[in-house]
This record gives C-alpha cells, sequence and structure tokens, in this order.
C-alpha cells in the first residue's frame, strides 16, 4: 500500500508529469536512466503516469463534473472516481451496441416490395 | 576587502524562482526507487545495490527454481497450494477458498458501494466523504488481513516455495558492493549462492525485500 502510495505520489506531481508530456512529443526526452529491462516499480509508475495525465487532460477539458482538483490530490477518491468512470463508459458502450442492435435488426425486415440487396445478384437456381 | 561569509540577497524574483525550483525538485530527490532500475541501501557505512536481472540472469534464477521443483516431488512430501488447501480444510477447519470468497466480498463491496457512493459526492460533503474513506480503509485493512492469512497459511506450498527460491537467488546474483577504491565500480559480494543463504546479515534481508520491489509484476 504504502509503496503503491509512493508512486501514485511521484505519478501525480508537476514534475513528473511534465516530464511524462515531454516524453511524449519529444524523442531526446526519456523518463528514466534506463531505457530497457524496466523494474516492476518502474513499470507500475508508467501505469500511474499514464492514468494521472488522462486525469489531467480530462480535468483541464472539464469531461467530468465530480472530476477536480481534490479528487485528483486524494488516492482513495481518485480510485473511485476511476472506478465510477470505467463504469459510465461500460453503461455508454451497452447502449451504442444496443442501438446498434436495433438499428440493424429495423433494417434487416424487408418492407414489402422492397427486394434484398443479396438476391440481385443470387443468378437462376439450381433445379 | 570582500566578505565571503556574508549571506548573499536574492530579489524577489530570484526567491520566488529559487522557491519554485525547490518545489520540483522535491520529487526528483524522492524518485530513487523509480529513476533507474537499480535500488541503493547503505549498511554499516557501506553502498550496496539491488539490479534488475539480465535476462541470462533471469534464465538462472528460472532455471535454479525448475530444479528446486524436480528436488521438491523427487523427496515427496510436499504440498501444492490446492491440496494445501485441502488439507487445512479437513485437519484444521480452515478454509481458504472460503477466505478467497470473503475477500472477494469485501473488494466487491468497497466498489460497488463505496466507490460509486463517493464518486459521485461533491467535494463540500466533507462530512460524508470522510465518512466514506473511512469505511473504505477499514475494509481494505480487512481485505489485506485476509490476504495476510491466506498467504501465511499456503507459504509451505510447493508454489510459493519456488516463488522464493527465485527471488532469492536473483537477490543473490544482482545485488552488488560499491568498491572502496575504484568509483562507479561494483562487486559481487557472496562467492556461492550457499554463502549467500548461510549468511545472516541485514545485507540478504534487504537484498531480498528490493528485489521484490524491484520485480514486483514484471515477470508477469
Amino acid at each position: 500500500m504504502y509503496l503503491e502510495n509512493y508512486v501514485r505520489d511521484l505519478a501525480k506531481s508537476f514534475y513528473w508529469q511534465k516530464l511524462y508530456s515531454s516524453s511524449k512529443t519529444n524523442n531526446g526526452i526519456h523518463i528514466f536512466e534506463n531505457q530497457t529491462n524496466f523494474s516492476g516499480i518502474q513499470i507500475l509508475f508508467l501505469y500511474w503516469l499514464e492514468v494521472y495525465h488522462l486525469l489531467y487532460t480530462e480535468l483541464s477539458q472539464k469531461e467530468w463534473e465530480n472530476l477536480n482538483e481534490e479528487v485528483i490530490k486524494d488516492n482513495i477518491r481518485t480510485d473511485a472516481f476511476l472506478y465510477w468512470r470505467s463504469k459510465e463508459q461500460e453503461h455508454e458502450l451497452y447502449r451504442i451496441k444496443q442501438q446498434e442492435r436495433e438499428y440493424k435488426a429495423q433494417n434487416k425486415k424487408p418492407q414489402r416490395g422492397q427486394v434484398r440487396q443479396h438476391q440481385i445478384f443470387k443468378g437462376v437456381p439450381k433445379k | 576587502m570582500e566578505n565571503h561569509n556574508e549571506e548573499v540577497k536574492l530579489s524577489p524574483m530570484a526567491e520566488k524562482a529559487k522557491e519554485l525550483l525547490s518545489t520540483l525538485e522535491m520529487p526528483y530527490n524522492d524518485s530513487s526507487l523509480i529513476q533507474d532500475n537499480k535500488i541503493l541501501f547503505t549498511i554499516n557505512a557501506s553502498l550496496y545495490r539491488v539490479r534488475m536481472p539480465s535476462q541470462r540472469e533471469k534464465t538462472l534464477a528460472e532455471d535454479k527454481k525448475n530444479r528446486m521443483y524436480g528436488e521438491l516431488l523427487e523427496k515427496g512430501g510436499y504440498k501444492t497450494r490446492k491440496q494445501l488447501k485441502q488439507l487445512l480444510k479437513q485437519n484444521s477447519d480452515i478454509d481458504i477458498d472460503q477466505m478467497e470468497v470473503e475477500k472477494n466480498t469485501i473488494q466487491d463491496e468497497i466498489k460497488n458501494s463505496l466507490y460509486l457512493s463517493l464518486a459521485t459526492k461533491t467535494s463540500d460533503d466533507v462530512e460524508t466523504i470522510d465518512s466514506i474513506k473511512k469505511k473504505i480503509e477499514d475494509l481494505r485493512l480487512k481485505h489485506i488481513q485476509i490476504a495476510l492469512e491466506i498467504s501465511t497459511h499456503l507459504s509451505a506450498s510447493i508454489e510459493d516455495r519456488l516463488e522464493k527460491e527465485f527471488i532469492e537467488y536473483v537477490a543473490y546474483l544482482c545485488t552488488e558492493k560499491a568498491d572502496d577504491k575504484e568509483v562507479d565500480k561494483w562487486n559481487p559480494i557472496w562467492t556461492s549462492y550457499d554463502e549467500f543463504q548461510n549468511a545472516n546479515t541485514k545485507v540478504e534481508t534487504k537484498a531480498i525485500q528490493h528485489t521484490v520491489i524491484l520485480l514486483l509484476n514484471s515477470r508477469e
């Protein structure tokens, strides 16, 4: 728990966020001294760098009403927000898929007098 | 004559810049665990480091683990996690599967009830936020306690012994001591794995702890 908090506090800091954004656009800027063979804690740190990078981006775009600086500062509130957001996104995805299914189902039913596209190319049935 | 002891007076702008720099530098100074794939530590004024294993060293450690697996099977009497779970249930009335269920239930309660409730609270609702956070912290503690209990019961299993062997072998291979004379030169500490296993100093304990931090989930 302590280690994760240590990694998260570093990852959300201005210094590391700035370095991370710069490294994304400038190939000459590296986050770590080593470029390969990352340690487990470095991989964990990279994960949280990206999570906080996204959170700060969404915060600046005011994407979510319940995301603010105080939420980001507090690890428990951030965890809660991340879970809530994943559920919201799941619901949204489900809603879109449901709409797609309904749309496809409606379009499958041929209207009276309407010829299905594949019937045009069907050719003469074999006797 | 110039007085070298006199403190240099900074302009207000420079003071501000210094303050800003110190806040920027602070996390950097505290980032020793992540800045590279090595962890430094000192014991009795000597400097040591644990580094990430190379591919060859990982293979050696895997090989060591596999050999131990063969030895345990040959000796007999050792149990897998699954077998140990059954034995604990039959003989000691300790139900690990039930404990796992309990752990998952706690996790579900944290996520599906408390997280969803906390996430929708506005920051000015301090009292409710604090109360939910307290509940989450209590449940997390309970979760950790159960996880620790499970891990203690299963620590004698073949899988856990093999994992321990892997970590200890990496610690043996990758812990080095700074050379007394040459800067940036690191020397191995133990001449053999037996020597590492039989040694009883703080260095081995620290080496194992740091190896765990370095490896974390990187092997998955």
